[in-house]
């Protein structure tokens, strides 16, 4: 009796696990990687109706598994293919959920968001104003909020076109160019950071196409900053200034400068590697200043200059050529972005707030007059260190 | 009348046991909420909140100490007489139904957004009250050794999530501490609260506690354990994404989903969300087995096995009927939830043991 009580009971647990492997094998949501059209960046264009225009360069798998398999007796096949392993496809939408569902009817494949590292705005939509736009990026589970973002010179679409010589696709060679930091380095957190915050203005490495190089080769690189006041495009920055709004954004990895030291008429470059800046704010009565304060320390990688770094006294001359040319950097950011274009993008405002709560609750409506105004003294102490492998 | 439940644990089993029971839930949602109204000291309300979480392992303690190896649901009858008695722990039975609903129902709701967009509701929400109702017919000696083994797993996970972000978190963001005063801390203690006094579950373990001495330390430690955690998750949440982290529906796993290190670490939110469930997996089938043992007790039956299915059956509804929507549930959490939160796990309680204490001190009392 108990015997065939138990059996019974084993026979329902049977039967129950069985039943379960139906629920559980989640045959309403199965994405199978052969399914799916891996999106690896995408490009947002403003088109000539005012919709927004979607380019999203896609990971094309089958080529890579071709390619591979014609590997022993392809003859024309072996020119090119490594480099082409993505493709771009384009569609025109309200918004950027639109367009992507438009995009969805041109292809065969399942748009998958997850692996798209890069979102680049064409200068036009930069212009016209990007936060509607980062709302996808942010709501939509798919796309991450570690990709980068940029803003392209001309239509993104052409950036997203390019190849790129050494990585396997212009998405990846963006974003390996952001993580080197020669320029900005901006992901979808930070531009949404930037958007929440009181400053009222942002600041995207800007992308443009290398037309230096031969035309085989012209791949988009980062060639200075996009400044934007609350989503809108209100001017951009060169490379040379974009090094001084780095510094301030204490966003400098390393960094070579090159300068002419006082009273010598030959150059003197440096290399300038653990480099950290503090902004200290402080508020006397009316008058708002922030003292910046610079350390880091420099390797010298060529010296034309006749001065002898061995030689202490001349060592510090080159020490002072340094931190006045850092300082130099610095202010020109500062006359482009403080006094010209009265955008925070350095974040002064989230400092102000963090030491001055009360103070800063007063001005912060006013931020925008009360910006130009405050003043920065830089103090910069960058140290020579090693006068590299020549004794001369 | 003897007790239902058989089995003992030890202080450990049941310090875990609560600590997973409150805990696997408050790092989903609670920080996005905390954050609305404390911003940069959003860290600082989980202190707020662990304050309740003691008061409410006291009260348990205490009822428990004047009526030794009995829970709420049996005391409550001795305490102000038998009808009355039962009335009171048919309000608390039927909280205990609608916090089961709630809870499945925000793992359910994380689910579906994040994972699962096509599953139906009811396939992810009867899946889990499956193993759960296994898990609670199984007793409660089965039920803690899971929360032994998942607690730590649980923990470390969150200190993961904080160790591999390091790189991209910014300490400036706990700044200013306290710049506008005390005030917005305790208003976005309110969430923090809620989870806290979800300590007063502990009345259906304490009963089963092997060395009873060691209760009240068992459940101070779960408090201060749950403590540490929600101070962890809220700080790994504003360092990273500093007042963005209101803007984020599940604050914790947006951060899990940001971590990337080297390239290759990276995309690892489906191990988080494994972790996550086998947490939660032990927080159901705690409150489960609450609601089973108490619906056991109130009814008076020798055994609580027979009434787990059905119960479960009802627990998979409540799950769908505690809100009809996401924005429903978020509103529900603010709303009505910690109202009835307060009146049932903190002034019925509060009220009962001090009717206990007059009635012992006039000898009345059996």
């Amino acid at each position: 009796m108990n015997g065939s009580a138990r059996r019974s009971g084993m026979g329902l647990v049977l039967a129950l696990l069985v039943a379960s492997s139906i629920g559980l094998t989640g045959c309403w949501d199965r994405q199978e990687v052969n399914d799916l059209a891996l999106v690896m960046g995408a490009g947002l264009d403003l088109s000539e109706d005012n919709k927004l225009e979607l380019s999203v360069q896609i990971f094309v798998a089958k080529q890579a598994g071709d390619q591979q398999g014609s590997a022993g007796g392809g003859s024309g096949m072996s020119s090119g293919t490594a480099k082409e392993q993505t493709t771009v496809y384009t569609a025109t939408g309200d918004t950027i959920a639109d367009a992507a569902t438009k995009l969805q009817e041109l292809l065969p494949r399942k748009v998958f968001w997850g692996h798209g590292e890069v979102f680049v705005f064409g200068e036009q939509l930069a212009k016209h104003g990007i936060t509607d736009q980062t709302d996808f990026l942010m709501r939509h589970p798919g796309p991450r909020l570690g990709a980068f973002v940029f803003v392209s010179k001309g239509k993104a679409k052409d950036v997203m076109a390019r190849p790129s010589q050494l990585e396997r696709n212009i998405s990846e060679g963006l974003r390996e160019m952001a993580k080197s930091q020669t320029g900005l380095r901006v992901n979808v957190k930070e531009l949404m950071q930037m958007l929440k915050s009181d400053a009222g203005a942002e600041a995207l490495p800007l992308v443009s196409i290398n037309k230096r190089n031969p035309e085989s080769n012209q791949s988009p690189f980062i060639s200075g900053t996009a400044v934007l006041k609350d989503g809108k495009m209100v001017g951009q920055i060169d490379e040379y200034t974009t090094r001084g709004i780095m510094w301030l954004r204490n966003s400098v990895k390393e960094s070579v400068i090159t300068f002419k030291p006082a009273g010598s008429n030959g150059f003197v470059s440096a290399h300038l590697n653990r480099s950290k800046v503090r902004l200290i704010p402080s508020i006397r009565g009316d008058e708002w200043s922030i003292r910046v304060q610079i350390s880091s320390e420099a390797n010298l990688i060529q010296n034309e200059s006749g001065l002898d770094p061995l030689e202490p006294r001349q060592a510090n001359r080159i020490q002072e050529g340094l931190n006045d040319e850092v300082s130099d950097r610095i202010e020109s950011a500062l006359a482009e972005a403080q006094r010209k274009m009265d955008a925070d993008i350095f974040g002064f405002s989230d400092t102000f707030r963090r030491s001055y709560p009360k103070q800063w609750e007063r001005v912060k409506k006013n931020w925008s007059e009360k910006f130009p105004q405050v003043r920065v003294d830089v103090s910069s102490d960058v140290r020579l260190k090693r006068p590299g492998f020549s004794g001369k | 009348m003897p007790m239902i439940e058989k089995g003992k644990i030890s202080s450990l089993q049941l310090g875990l046991a609560m600590y997973l029971m409150i805990g696997a839930t408050s790092t989903l949602i609670v920080p996005a909420i905390s954050a609305k109204q404390a911003k940069q000291d959003m860290w600082i309300s989980p202190i707020w909140g662990a304050l309740w979480g003691i008061l409410c392992i006291f009260l348990a303690w205490k009822l428990e100490r004047l009526y030794p190896r009995s829970t709420f649901v049996e005391y409550s009858e001795r305490i102000v007489g038998k009808v009355a008695g039962k009335a009171i722990s048919f309000v608390f039975l039927f909280f205990l139904l609608l916090v089961i609903g709630s809870i499945i129902r925000e793992y359910e709701e994380f689910i579906i957004l994040a994972f699962l967009p096509n599953t139906p509701m009811a396939v992810v929400v009867a899946g889990i009250v499956m193993a759960s109702s296994f898990a609670v017919r199984s007793g409660l000696e089965v039920l803690v050794r899971f929360a032994v083994l998942f607690a730590p797993l649980f923990g470390l996970l969150l200190a993961f999530i904080f160790l591999f972000l390091l790189p991209d978190l910014d300490w400036q963001n706990v700044r200013p501490v306290l710049g506008y005063g005390v005030m917005p801390s305790i208003k976005g203690a309110i969430e923090p609260i809620a989870w806290f006094i979800e300590f007063f579950a502990i009345a259906f373990l304490l009963p089963c506690l092997r060395n009873r001495k060691s209760g009240l330390r068992a459940g101070l430690g779960a408090v201060l354990a749950m403590l540490a955690t929600m101070v962890l998750a809220h700080l790994t949440c504003l360092l990273l994404f500093g007042d963005l982290t209101a803007d984020l529906m599940f604050p914790v796993f947006s951060a899990s989903r940001f971590i990337s290190i080297a390239d290759f670490f990276s995309h690892v939110e489906s191990i988080v969300a494994t972790l996550w469930l086998l947490g939660g997996f032990v927080q159901i089938s705690m409150w489960q087995y609450a609601l089973t043992i108490g619906t056991a007790q109130w009814l008076k039956l020798t055994d609580y096995r027979p009434i787990v299915f059905p119960l479960g059956f009802l627990v998979i509804a409540f799950a769908k009927w505690v809100a009809p929507n996401f924005q429903d549930m978020l509103a529900f959490f603010l709303t009505t939830g910690p109202v009835f939160s307060l009146l049932c796990l903190v002034l019925i309680p509060a009220a009962l043991l001090f009717i206990a204490l007059i009635r012992k001190s006039f000898g009345s009392g059996n």
